[in-house]
């Protein structure tokens, strides 16, 4: 962590150094002329020109001219009573004519001892914008227009045959014309001139490092950008992967111009526009990447980037200075420093798989964007080479690298997910049936501990409770007087109850109807051998929500015990049970035009059927005058009520 | 045919418990209409008896020490037509009812009643009557509800061999009623009179009320449910030969015993 504070602390001081007086010396109009790249300029006079002695060649052998007289002019060379200027190569414009733009002639002076019998040629390292090769006052042929809009050839290294007839035995003028274009560094480095076979080597060296080699791998980073893209389009969620797969294209675009100065359908000045907006878009790009990829968003870096995207191309067109260019490469590579410098951090912090592969990546890239920009600054010789060319791929095959890897794990964790589901899903079947099973097991438990003690109850209340009195009745006949009415009354009853319990089970819950059908069934013998006439006025019913097996039990109790009341005591001769529905819920009477009830002596059975009504929230009226009969009246509600306790109701 | 100067009914009871025989005994001893054929405490005897004789109704207990008193039901429904079954019942239960009704019984007698009820139950059943309860009547009623006759059916479906293979001479006399009933589906069919009056007995009315309700007479709705007895122990047999056609089991053993 703090070695990566170091770091970034040196980035921007390195930064600073280089950014500050290339930014000065790009706007400088006056530039003291010998600071730098040792070029010596200074106004000579034409005899002094013609006088200068010739560079001896040896003919066999390839060899490099760095003292040259220049002198500014036109499509034709420049006469020896011309005004030149002696400089030491490489030249640039800037440094001896400041803000100068068109042509500019470098004389050179070769002696040969012989005519050569092999092609000869001039190999010139880096011209900018173009130039073409003239010896002894005929022209070579060029690469390129050299006329405007002129080629952009200047990151291509150029290389011009010199037929043999073109020489001659001793002094020989070599003139390279290099035309200037739209805000370049205009200028010359030294040549070589010998054996084109000789050459070839150089020439064949550079071109690989500035057009072949960044043609492959911008190529090839088209390629993988594009298909970055596509993955993104087919998942959306991998917004890292389109903002990489986009840079990659942009980069790859972007960098063509360098080795591709000349596009079909389009100008040159909008091509080359095009290219800078491109390589600059696809940095901020990798900007915004490497905020995804950390899974954080600072708001003040996020706005920087998106302004940068569109004032650079704005700017470019509107206000085209070199200073501006190279204020938006520095801007660009803060950006990208402080944006790979938290990438780093977080990866080195998080230990996240591949990490090291980002690193050494940017670790590779920020040195050499550095060395770039301080070659874009001049502060780097005049031929040197944009390593950022290749760095810049390598770092986006890096990031490429640990996607492929995040995609490659998530899909190896899906495989992994997929081989354990099978059994995990089992697991989780198993335990659930197990729990299901436990439950249903209590469940069967309490239906059985609730049937058993509802028997339990129905013996102890009916048929235990009658012949515990019966034999009671039958213990306390001691004289041998036994009431044989009684005891058999008592039988009976148990044997009703006990028919009217097998009923019970059998009625579906809420079923009054049937209820009351049983009851008649079962009582009906009894009835008519108390010659009791049995009025039956029972309508359809609805279903009683609360009628539970034990509230059911409960219900036949209490009709039960309100016949027993009339066959007994009542001395009725006529009966009527009528049930109907009513707002206020299922009303079941029975009413007889027996000798009535007082309505103030309430014996054991009616206190036992008020409590029974209680426990099933029915509502139990009785009414009866003296000579008038009596009327039992059960209201059994259809809403249900909110707290019936229908445990203790069996 | 039920005029009183015709010979008196014979009646044979099948019961093992002592009292309870000695008391349909004397029930039946008492009616001057009605005659004691024979008596038995086990089921043997009293299967070997009707090999040989014919009665005019059986009293039987379904719980006998050496069987259950439905597989003489059968046996008596088969050598016997015109004698008409009842079962002796504790409580009248649905389930041992039903079963019974299907095995040819026309009604239920219970053990408590009232020794003149019971000889009336015996005439009434000789004078075209059958007794049912309401919850009877329920039971038949959920039975002919669609699909009440499907789960009666798969309750019955696992166990169609063992009820035929002891009991070859039933399935040759099932194969004889086989056409006419072939035609029904597995459900009872009841027409709607017979429908009104098991509602009706279903609600608690007694067949007075009924009569009186529906402008027939007692008579009438006695004999609708004698007539539904019959066909609910017609459907029972026929749903064992469906089975048993369905299983292959048929031909075989009609062939055989015919």
């Amino acid at each position: 962590m703090r070695v990566f504070a170091v770091l970034r602390l040196l980035f921007w001081v390195g930064l600073c150094c280089v950014a500050w007086p290339g930014s000065v010396r790009a706007d400088a109009p006056v530039m003291p002329p010998q600071v730098i790249e040792g070029a010596v300029a200074e106004p000579t006079t034409s005899a002094q020109m013609r006088d200068m002695a010739a560079v001896e060649l040896p003919w066999h052998h390839m060899a490099t001219l760095n003292e040259a007289f220049i002198s500014p002019g036109g499509d034709t060379p420049p006469g020896t009573d011309s005004s030149w200027m002696r400089v030491t190569l490489p030249h640039r414009w800037q440094l001896t004519h400041p803000d100068y733009a068109g042509t500019m002639w470098y004389r050179f002076k070769v002696r040969l001892t012989q005519v050569p019998d092999q092609p000869w040629a001039v190999y010139m390292p880096r011209a900018i914008m173009n130039a073409q090769v003239w010896v002894n006052g005929v022209p070579m042929a060029a690469q390129g227009s050299m006329a405007a809009p002129v080629t952009r050839n200047w990151y291509v290294p150029l290389m011009a045959q010199v037929p043999a007839g073109a020489w001659r035995e001793g002094d020989n003028i070599i003139m390279v014309r290099v035309v200037g274009g739209f805000l370049t560094r205009n200028g010359l480095a030294a040549i070589d001139v010998g054996p084109q076979q000789q050459l070839l080597q150089p020439y064949n060296w550079r071109l690989l490092a500035q057009v072949d080699g960044p043609r492959v791998a911008n190529i090839s980073l088209i390629a993988l950008g594009l298909f970055m893209v596509l993955v993104w389009l087919r998942d959306r969620g991998q917004g890292a992967i389109g903002l990489q797969g986009l840079a990659a294209i942009c980069w790859g675009l972007g960098n063509m111009a360098s080795w591709a100065p000349e596009m079909p359908f389009l100008e040159q000045l909008t091509w080359a526009w095009l290219a800078y907006v491109l390589v600059v878009t696809s940095q901020l790009l990798i900007c915004l990447f490497f905020w995804r990829f950390i899974g954080r968003r600072v708001r003040a870096i996020d706005w920087s980037i998106y302004a940068l995207m569109v004032f650079t191309p704005v700017m470019t067109l509107a206000y085209p200075t070199g200073a501006q260019f190279f204020l938006t490469y520095v801007a660009t590579f803060i950006l990208m420093a402080i944006s790979a410098g938290h990438a780093l951090v977080h990866v080195v912090r998080t230990r996240r798989p591949d990490g090291m592969v980002l690193v050494v990546g940017c670790l590779l890239a920020v040195p050499v964007g550095a060395h770039d920009l301080a070659f874009e600054a001049n502060l780097l010789p005049y031929d040197s080479v944009f390593w950022l060319a290749f760095a810049g791929p390598l770092l986006m095959y890096c990031t490429f690298y640990i996607l492929a890897g995040d995609h490659a794990r998530s899909r190896k964790d899906l495989a992994h997910l997929n081989d354990t589901l099978a059994s995990q899903v089992a697991e989780r079947e198993s335990a659930l049936r197990e729990s299901f099973e436990r439950v249903a097991e209590l469940e069967r438990a309490q239906a059985v501990q609730a049937e058993r003690s509802r028997i339990l109850r129905d013996m102890h209340d009916g048929v235990g409770a009658h012949l515990s009195s019966a034999l009671r009745q039958l213990q306390a006949a001691r004289n041998g007087q036994v009431d044989l009415g009684l005891v058999i009354q008592t039988l009976r009853d148990s044997l009703d109850q006990l028919k009217l319990s097998v009923d019970a089970l059998t009625l579906a819950p809420g079923d009054v109807v049937g209820l009351l059908a049983s009851l008649r069934f079962r009582v009906a013998p009894r009835l008519k051998a108390a010659g009791l006439d049995l009025a039956w006025n029972v309508q359809d019913l609805p279903s009683w929500p609360e009628g539970q097996p034990p509230a059911l039990r409960q219900l036949q109790y209490i009709l039960f015990e309100g016949l027993s009341n009339v066959l007994q005591h009542s001395g009725a001769t006529r009966l009527t049970l009528s049930a109907r529905r009513r707002p206020e819920g299922i009303e079941v009477s029975l009413s007889d035009d027996g000798r009535g009830w007082d309505g103030v002596a309430e014996g054991a059975g009616i206190q036992t059927m008020r409590a029974r009504a209680k426990v099933i929230g029915a509502e139990l009226t009785l009414h009866g005058e003296p000579g008038r009969g009596t009327e039992l009246r059960v209201v059994l509600p259809l809403q249900a009520a909110p707290q019936l306790d229908l445990s203790s109701a069996a | 045919m039920n005029d009183t100067a015709q010979a008196p009914w014979k009646v044979v009871v099948v019961e093992d418990n002592h009292a309870t025989r000695s008391y349909l005994e004397s029930c039946i001893k008492d009616q001057p209409q009605l005659t004691l054929a024979a008596s038995f405490s086990t089921l043997a005897p009293a299967q070997a008896w009707f090999d040989l004789h014919p009665a005019d109704l059986l009293l039987v207990d379904l719980g006998l020490p050496d069987g259950s008193g439905l597989s003489l039901m059968r046996q008596v429904r088969r050598q016997c037509p015109g004698c008409d079954m009842l079962v002796v019942s504790m409580f009248g239960d649905e389930e041992n009812v039903v079963a019974s009704i299907e095995a040819g019984a026309v009604g239920y007698v219970h053990k408590d009643d009232d020794a003149a009820d019971i000889a009336e139950t015996l005439k009434a059943v000789k004078q075209g009557a059958s007794p049912i309860s309401p919850m009877i009547a329920r039971h038949l009623l959920r039975r002919m509800q669609p699909g009440g006759a499907v789960s009666s059916d798969a309750s019955r479906a696992p166990r169609p061999a063992p009820t035929l293979a002891p009991q070859p001479a039933d399935v040759a006399a099932a194969d004889v009623d086989v056409p006419e009933e072939a035609a029904e589906e597995s459900a009872v069919v009841l027409s709607r009179r017979e429908q009104e009056v098991l509602e009706y007995i279903a609600r608690g009315f007694s067949y007075a009320e009924i009569a009186r309700e529906q402008g027939i007479t007692v008579h009438t709705v006695q004999t609708y449910i004698k007539k539904l007895y019959g066909k609910l122990a017609v459907h029972s047999r026929s749903e064992a030969v469906f089975q048993a056609n369905r299983l292959g089991l048929l031909n075989t053993f009609g062939q055989q015993f015919r």
